[in-house]
């Protein structure tokens, strides 16, 4: 009885060197029957019982080319005593791809890793062993070119066809996928052979239209298992072919990493090429902007990018308050470089921007030098806004400022005043000054620093300029030096105090022009005050925390009042942070609700998790508009995790029955 | 077949099939990528793929590319 030996592996592997080597002269040519595909066999030198089949050069066993096609068929009916799977080493993973399919056949396999001498050469380095441990099977390294190996490889595959044994199966699928797996074997054992039950498994799965037609299952199997693969589909949000696919790479990464060590590629780059790799990799590393949650990420700390604006804020207390230290500038750069990091950390812990993400694919431009006429209509127009900006809003609310600190009521009379602590101004600004007080500023900097916090809403170039304004007692023209400002602030602000003004201004809201922008691209006023939130979290007082929670978004109501003031002002960034973000309390909503009166769920007595589409939980996924549908009082009972939803309709608790 | 993310940079490849939802295939399909398409591998960085597709440039991510069978 002759052992037959079939050659399989990608086109340009090494097949045909490795299968010339192997058989010499003693070569027949044929075709395939019904297709143009060659079919090549001969008898292996000095073994004249072993025939190798030589297959065609396939990438996978699907069913949508002819060299697929009569591979398959040729593995699966003929079933030779075993497969020499030839693997390219040079590139091992898109090999290994049609690896996994071969060894699903549950056919003796032996893998034969050629151009092991070129992949010495580039200094990588392939583990055969663990290559076989992890893949189940023998593993033999050869260069077909030099003819290393070879020989030994096929006589390896000549005492497996012997042996008759095939390997464990790899595990290559995982979770449902496998169960659903197992559960079609199951469904189909007894009518395909027993050693190729995974194969066939395999291709129901993938709904491989051959194998159905072959095992022409009956109308009930074949809705049941449809059912299965469907659930599956819908678990992983995915074809069954793509999970299959996708599912056999992740294997086949894992095999790799364990068994293949790469040199980094150290091939020189063409300038073209550098350009390119900055240029696209910028565009892949900035892909997940393009998702909507990451995209409201980033908008939202933006606002503490130390922006051109805020520039003069820095300089004048550098140099009035610090004598010019480097450090003030380098401090409060950094510091808004660390609070756009650790509020991005934090907004990721938060349901609204977690989730998975999402594919990419974007359409590149075709990269053209810059037309000098376009250049400078760019560069106009920038420039024209940030003059219209300066001559209207500056111009006008510096004015207004002016005309506020200038005039006050003396003797019931608005007039002229001679000290601006007399003016509106002044009133306007001591009215809301023990809002900062927590913060340090106290004294008679605290109007004009709290004056100079709110134009900074309208402008941030606006604060210099408001101090400015307010410091001008004696008319002098202090635009012209900035020296001058310099001594009245200093004499005004002491250092931790003008410190502790920078850092709100750099910190605080940003200004109307960027809430716009944010607004617009979120196009959401809502998203718009959790920044102002966030921005403010040190000035604000417990107050206006408890009054921002009337009317929180998706215009629910608030589940409990805030703590009532006061606190201790350190604790109010802490907790009014996460709080704001979320629109909720952290940790105390219920995980559990149910309408009063009526008993509660099974779930929530057992204090298991949510079961996502269970008949328990529709109360909190109540979406209706308040007063429509309203499902009564609720009961709830704990409190629910990170990847729960908060209660859509929690508007009214009550204690559990 | 294989997937569109195992071609190798600068390899021209022939699309057979694209798998995946009906959204994100009629998607991939109006950027050309059918079967029967030539796909060039312009770039890859860490499984994402720079392709010419049609005469213009496209950038897939991994999963998008492995739904693209060559």
């Amino acid at each position: 009885m002759d052992i037959k030996i079939a050659l399989a592996g990608n086109p340009n592997c090494g097949k045909t060197t490795l299968f010339n080597q192997l058989t010499g002269a003693s070569q027949s040519v044929g075709n395939w029957p019904g297709v143009t595909v060659e079919k090549k066999e001969g008898r292996l030198k000095g073994q004249t019982d072993t025939i190798i089949q030589d297959l065609p050069g396939i990438y996978s066993l699907s069913p949508y080319t002819p060299e697929e096609v009569v591979s398959r068929s040729y593995l699966v009916k003929e079933q030779p005593g075993a497969i020499l799977n030839i693997v390219d080493g040079t590139n091992i993973e898109r090999n290994l791809y049609l690896t996994t399919q071969l060894m699903e056949l549950g056919l003796p396999v032996v893998v034969a890793v050629n151009m092991m001498d070129l992949v010495r050469k580039n200094g990588d380095r392939i583990d055969l062993d663990a290559l076989g441990s992890a893949l189940g099977c023998q593993v033999a390294g050869i260069s077909a070119l030099k003819g290393e190996g070879g020989l030994e490889a096929a006589r390896r595959a000549v005492s497996a066809a012997q042996a008759g044994k095939s390997g464990e199966l790899p595990r290559v699928f995982t979770g449902s996928v496998e169960r659903a797996l197992a559960h079609i074997e199951e469904s189909i054992q007894g009518m395909v052979d027993s050693r190729h039950l995974r194969w066939y498994a395999v291709k129901l799965f993938e709904r491989d239209g051959n194998v159905l037609e072959e095992l022409g299952l009956d109308q009930e199997l074949a809705s049941r298992l449809e059912e299965r693969i469907a659930s599956c589909e819908q678990e992983l949000d995915d074809d069954a072919e793509s999970i299959v696919t996708s599912q056999r790479y992740a294997y086949i990464r894992r095999v790799v990493e364990q068994a293949v060590t790469k040199q980094a590629a150290m091939r020189s780059l063409s300038a073209s090429d550098r350009i390119d790799r900055v240029v696209t990799s910028r565009i892949l590393a900035s892909r997940t902007i393009e998702q909507d949650r990451d995209r409201k990420m980033t908008v939202m700390t933006t606002g503490f990018i130390p922006c051109g604006a805020k520039l003069p804020i820095i300089s004048l207390f550098a140099g009035a308050v610090s004598g010019g230290s480097p450090w003030v500038a380098v401090s409060a750069f950094l510091t808004g470089i660390a609070a756009v990091v650790l509020s991005g950390i934090m907004l990721k812990k938060f349901r609204a921007f977690a989730g998975e993400p999402a594919p990419f694919v974007m359409e590149l431009p075709a990269y053209h030098a810059p037309s000098v006429p376009s250049v400078l209509r760019a560069t106009w127009e920038r420039g024209w806004s940030f003059i219209k900006r300066a001559g209207t809003v500056i111009l006008l609310s510096s004015i207004v400022l002016w005309f506020l600190q200038g005039y006050g009521f003396q003797d019931g009379v608005l007039q002229a005043v001679e000290d601006n602590n007399a003016s509106l101004l002044s009133g306007l600004g001591r009215s809301i000054a023990w809002v900062f007080a927590p913060i340090g500023w106290v004294g008679d900097m605290a109007w004009k620093a709290a004056v100079a916090t709110l134009t900074g809403l309208i402008a941030k170039e606006e604060v210099v300029s408001t101090l400015g304004v307010l410091y001008n007692v004696s008319g002098e023209a202090l635009g012209d030096s900035g020296e001058a400002i310099w001594l009245f602030v200093a004499a005004d602000f002491g250092p931790m105090t003008a410190y502790s003004f920078l850092m709100s201004s750099l910190l605080c809201a940003p200004c109307f022009a960027a809430m716009g922008a944010i607004k617009r691209e979120m196009n959401n006023a809502k998203w718009t005050r959790r920044p102002s939130a966030i921005c403010a979290p040190s000035p604000t007082p417990p107050p206006s925390l408890s009054s921002s929670w009337a009317g929180w978004p998706r215009a629910r109501p608030a589940l409990a009042p805030a703590p009532s003031p006061p606190w201790p002002c350190w604790r109010a960034p802490c907790t009014c942070w996460p709080a704001r973000v979320t629109g909720r309390r952290p940790g105390t909503a219920p995980r559990w609700l149910w309408a009063a009166g009526t008993a509660p769920p099974a779930a929530a007595a057992r204090g298991g998790p949510l079961e996502p589409g269970s008949p328990e939980t529709p109360l909190w996924n109540w979406k209706g508009p308040r007063g429509q549908e309203d499902p009564g009082p609720f009961c709830a009972m704990g409190s629910y995790g990170a990847n729960t939803g908060p209660p859509g309709g929690a508007s009214r608790r009550s204690r559990p029955p | 077949m294989m997937p569109l993310s195992m071609a190798r940079t600068g390899e021209t490849v022939t699309i057979r099939k694209v798998t995946g939802k009906d959204e994100v295939r009629q998607h991939l399909a109006e950027l050309g990528f059918v079967a029967g398409a030539a796909v060039t591998v312009v770039h890859e960085i860490a499984g994402n793929l720079v392709l010419q597709v049609k005469d213009r440039r496209v950038a897939l991510d991994r999963g998008l590319a492995n739904r693209i069978l060559i």
